[in-house]
C-alpha cells in the first residue's frame, strides 16, 4: 500500500531539511554529494501531476480539405467525448496555427508549441446513396508519428455514432483502457406536477443526444436496467398499480413480465452473462432476494424475507453480490456470494446506504448515503474500506457506472418553486469534472448501458 | 324477420369491420427504437506514399499490425451487420523486439535531423531554406536550439592562375587504381603501427569480457545532484492517470539521448521494461514518459546538465516512477 499522497510532501520536506542539516554538520559529506556518482543509477521522475492529455482536434474537412459541415459536427463530438473524460484537455480551436497540415501531414511545430501531445485530424467523404465515409488520423505530436488511423463507412444519419468510435479509439490508444462514448444510457423521464409526474421509460446516448421515450406514461416505469449482452432492458413497470418487473425488448419494443413472484418485485439486475436477473420479491412485510431465468423462470431465493433486502448488484465476475439490507436495524450495505452464501456488512461509516452499484472494473462499489448531512454519492471498495464521497446534494441518488468504470452517472434533484429540479449528473471515479446531461424533462434512474461496439 | 334479423347482421358485420379498419388505419404505430441496428463499416488506414515522405518523426510508427500504411491499398472489411457485434479485434501485438519494429512493412521515413524547435509557430510548410554560412554553436539560448552541427568546411578554392602547370606525380604507381594496387593498400592500412587507446568501458553493463552494451549510459557521470536536478526539470511535464488501474505499481525505465547542445531528441523504453509494454495500460503509462522528456518544455536539458556533458551525444537512463 503506498503512502498517503498528503504525506508525501511533509515526509520530503523532512528529507530536505535532514540533508540540509547533515550537509552543514559534515561539510565532506556535502562534497561527496557533488562528486560524480559511481552507481550508474536512474534518474528518477516523480508525476508532477494528473493533468488531462492537451489534444488538438481540428475540424474535419472534405477531402479536398473544404469545409464540411457534417465533419464540422463529429469533431464537435469527438471534443465533447474527450472532454468529458477528464483525461483529455481539448485545446481551443482558436489557438490553432492556420494550414498547420500540409498535404495530411501536421506541421510538428505548430502543434507543439500549442502544447498539444496528440491530434485528431480527419475528412468525410460523400460517397452517394446516403453513405459517409470518415476516415481519421491520431498523431503523437511529441514523438512526431500517426498513431493510427481509421477510415469508417455509414449512413450520414449516423455521423454522431462514428464520432463516439472515433473518442473510444483515441481513448483506447492513449489511455490504454475501453472508451465509453459509443454507449446508451436508459431512464426515466419526469414529466407535469409532482404530484401527478408521468415516469416513461427513456433511452439516450450517453451525452443526451438521440433521446427516446419507450413508453407512454400510462403506466409508470421506474429502475430501468440494461442487459450487458442483449439490446433488452429490465424496468419495473406499474401497471393495474401492482409493480412487477418487466423485460423491454429494444429492437422490437415489445414489453414482458418477469414472472408473477409475492406481492410486487422490484429493483431489477442483470447477471454478467445477461442470462438471469435478481430482483426483490416482497412479502409479509419483508422483501428477499431471488434469482430468476432473463425469461422469468426457476425463481431462487437467495435471502430470506425477514428483513427488507432489496437493489442487487452482481460483480463483474459473477461471484459475488451486493445488496442492500436493513438486517442491522438501518439500511446498511451487504456481500455475499451468488449463491446467498456468507453475507458480510461492509457499510459502517454515519448515516444509512442504499443503491450500491458494482463497477465493471470490479474494484468499486458505488452508493447512495443519508444521514444528518444530507444525500452523498460515495465509493467504496468491496470490502467496505477506502470509502470516498463524489458528490453531495439535496438528493442525489441512483450511480450507475460506465462501461469502463471511470465516470458514475446519477440523478441530482434540487427542490425548486414549483416542484424540483432533476437531473442527470457525471462525474469521475476521482470526485473531479462532474458534469450535467442535457435531458428533455426532470430525469432520474439512470442505467448505463455496456458498449455498442 | 328473418330477413330483418339478416340485414341487422349483415349491418353488424359491416360496421364492426368499417370499425377495425379505421382502427387499423388511424392508431399510431409504436415507434420501436433502432438506433443501434445501424451498420458500420470500417477500415484502417495509414499514412500515404505522400504523407510518408513528409514524415519527420525520429521514430518509426508504432508497431501495430492494425496500420497499413498504404491508404489507397487498405483492405475494406465487411460490414457490420449488427452494431453491438464489436469488430474484430486486433491481432495482437507481436512480442516486443527492442530497437526493431518487427511488422511494419517500411516506417515513415525518418528525418535525419530532429525538427528544429521554434518559438514562433510556422504558418505553412516553408521552402528549403537557403544555403546557409555555418554559425558558430550556441547553447545558451533557450528559444533556439541549436542547429545541427555545420558541416565542415570546405577547402578554400583558389582560382587558377594563368601559370598554372600541371601537378607532377612523383610515385605514380602508389595512386594508381589498379587491384592490386588497391590491395596492397588495404593491407598496409590495416597494419597495426601504434598500441590501442581503446580502453574498458566502465559504464556498460556487462563484463569487460562481454563485448560491452547497448544500454550504456552517462548516468555514472552525474552526480546525485545532478540527477536531482534533472529529474526536477522533467517532473512538471510528466503527468500520470490518475484513475489508471495499478498505477501504484507502475514504473518505465527510458532510456533518453541528449544532443551535443542537451536537447532531448530519442527516448525508448529500456529493454528491461519492453516486455512489460504488452500491457496496454503500462504502455499508456510509458507513452506518458516518453512525452514528458520529448515535450517542447522539458526537453532541453542543457541548464541542468553539468557543462562538460555537452557538446557529445549521451544517452541517460530515467526511471518514471508514479510513487
Amino acid at each position: 500500500m503506498s503512502l498517503p499522497r498528503h504525506l508525501l510532501p511533509i515526509l520530503s520536506r523532512r528529507g530536505v531539511l535532514g540533508a540540509g542539516g547533515a550537509a552543514l554538520l559534515m561539510p565532506g559529506l556535502a562534497r561527496a554529494q557533488s562528486a560524480p556518482s559511481d552507481d550508474g543509477s536512474a534518474i528518477n521522475v516523480t508525476p508532477g501531476g494528473a493533468a488531462p492529455i492537451p489534444v488538438a482536434i481540428p475540424l474535419f474537412t472534405d477531402p479536398t480539405g473544404a469545409p464540411s459541415d457534417i465533419g464540422t459536427q463529429i469533431a464537435g463530438v469527438i471534443s465533447d467525448d474527450l472532454g468529458h473524460s477528464g483525461s483529455f484537455r481539448p485545446i481551443d480551436p482558436s489557438s490553432f496555427v492556420p494550414n498547420s497540415i500540409v498535404n495530411g501531414v501536421p506541421v510538428w511545430a505548430n502543434w507543439s508549441i500549442l502544447g498539444a501531445q496528440a491530434l485528431i485530424t480527419g475528412d468525410v467523404a460523400d460517397q452517394g446513396g446516403g453513405q459517409l465515409r470518415v476516415e481519421f488520423r491520431l498523431w503523437s505530436i511529441t514523438q512526431q508519428k500517426q498513431v493510427q488511423g481509421t477510415a469508417y463507412t455509414t449512413t450520414a444519419a449516423n455521423w454522431r455514432r462514428i464520432a463516439h468510435i472515433i473518442g473510444d479509439v483515441v481513448y483506447q490508444e492513449l489511455i490504454g483502457e475501453s472508451g465509453y462514448f459509443d454507449s446508451r444510457v436508459a431512464y426515466i423521464s419526469e414529466a407535469g406536477p409532482v404530484t401527478s409526474s408521468v415516469r416513461r421509460l427513456a433511452v439516450m446516448d450517453y451525452d443526451g443526444a438521440n433521446n427516446q421515450f419507450l413508453t407512454d406514461g400510462v403506466s409508470m416505469a421506474l429502475s430501468p436496467q440494461f442487459n450487458p449482452t442483449r439490446q433488452q432492458l429490465a424496468f419495473v413497470s406499474f401497471q393495474g398499480n401492482n409493480p412487477r418487473v418487466y423485460l423491454f425488448d429494444l429492437q422490437t419494443g415489445s414489453q414482458s413480465l418477469v414472472g408473477s413472484f409475492g406481492e410486487m418485485t422490484i429493483g431489477p439486475r442483470f447477471s454478467p452473462d445477461g442470462n438471469s436477473l435478481l430482483m426483490s420479491v416482497s412479502h409479509g412485510g419483508g422483501a428477499a432476494i431471488v434469482k430468476v431465468g432473463a425469461s422469468g423462470g426457476g425463481m431462487t431465493e437467495l435471502t430470506d424475507y425477514t428483513s427488507i433486502n432489496v437493489t442487487p448488484s452482481y460483480s463483474p465476475d459473477g461471484s459475488q453480490i451486493v445488496f442492500n439490507s436493513d438486517r442491522d436495524g438501518n439500511q446498511q450495505l451487504f456481500v455475499m456470494g451468488s449463491d446467498g452464501s456468507n453475507p458480510k456488512r461492509i457499510s459502517f461509516g454515519d448515516g444509512q446506504y442504499a443503491e450500491p452499484a458494482w463497477s465493471p472494473r470490479g474494484d468499486l462499489i458505488a452508493y447512495t448515503r443519508w444521514g444528518s448531512g444530507g444525500f452523498s454519492i460515495g465509493v467504496m471498495q468491496p470490502d467496505g474500506s477506502g470509502e470516498r464521497i463524489l458528490s453531495q446534494g439535496f438528493l442525489v441518488e441512483g450511480a450507475t457506472f460506465c462501461p469502463n468504470g471511470r465516470v458514475i452517472m446519477f440523478y441530482r434533484q434540487t427542490p425548486t418553486e414549483n416542484g424540483h429540479d432533476s437531473r442527470l449528473v457525471t462525474i469521475g471515479i476521482d470526485g473531479f469534472n462532474e458534469r450535467l446531461v442535457d435531458t428533455p424533462t426532470n430525469a432520474s434512474d439512470p442505467s448505463w448501458s455496456p458498449l455498442l461496439s | 324477420m328473418y330477413f330483418s334479423m339478416r340485414r341487422s347482421g349483415f349491418i353488424s358485420f359491416a360496421l364492426h369491420a368499417l370499425l377495425i379498419a379505421a382502427c387499423i388505419i388511424a392508431l399510431p404505430t409504436p415507434k420501436i427504437p433502432q438506433a443501434t441496428d445501424d451498420e458500420v463499416s470500417f477500415e484502417f488506414v495509414g499514412p500515404s506514399k505522400q504523407q510518408q515522405s513528409q514524415f519527420t518523426g525520429k521514430t518509426p510508427a508504432q508497431n501495430k499490425g492494425e496500420v497499413t500504411h498504404n491508404a489507397d491499398k487498405a483492405i475494406k472489411q465487411p460490414d457490420i451487420k449488427k452494431p453491438i457485434v464489436a469488430p474484430p479485434p486486433p491481432p495482437p501485438p507481436p512480442p516486443p523486439t527492442p530497437n526493431k519494429p518487427a511488422v511494419l512493412p517500411k516506417p515513415p521515413q525518418p528525418a535525419p535531423p530532429p525538427p528544429p524547435r521554434v518559438q514562433t509557430p510556422t504558418v505553412a510548410p516553408t521552402p528549403p531554406p537557403p544555403p546557409q554560412k555555418p554559425q558558430p554553436k550556441s547553447t545558451s539560448t533557450d528559444a533556439q536550439p541549436p542547429l545541427p552541427l555545420p558541416p565542415p568546411p570546405a577547402p578554400p578554392v583558389s582560382a587558377q592562375s594563368t601559370a598554372h602547370q600541371p601537378h607532377v606525380v612523383k610515385a605514380p604507381d602508389a595512386l594508381s587504381k589498379s587491384v592490386l594496387n588497391t590491395l596492397q593498400n588495404l593491407r598496409a592500412e590495416q597494419n597495426q603501427v601504434k598500441a590501442p587507446t581503446s580502453t574498458y568501458n566502465p559504464d556498460a553493463d556487462s563484463a569487460a569480457d562481454a563485448g560491452g552494451s547497448k544500454t550504456a549510459t552517462a548516468n555514472s557521470h552525474l552526480s546525485g545532484a545532478d540527477k536531482n536536478a534533472i529529474g526536477a526539470h522533467v517532473k512538471p511535464c510528466f503527468d500520470v492517470d490518475a484513475g489508471a488501474p495499478g498505477l501504484d505499481t507502475f514504473s518505465v525505465k527510458l532510456l533518453v539521448q541528449t544532443d551535443g547542445s542537451g536537447v532531448i531528441r530519442d527516448a525508448r523504453v529500456s529493454p528491461d521494461d519492453q516486455a512489460k509494454l504488452s500491457d496496454p495500460i503500462f504502455n499508456a503509462y510509458a507513452q506518458r514518459a516518453i512525452n514528458a522528456v520529448l515535450s517542447y518544455q522539458c526537453s532541453d536539458l542543457s541548464s541542468v546538465l553539468p557543462p562538460n556533458m555537452l557538446g557529445q551525444d549521451q544517452t541517460f537512463l530515467f526511471n518514471f516512477s508514479a510513487q
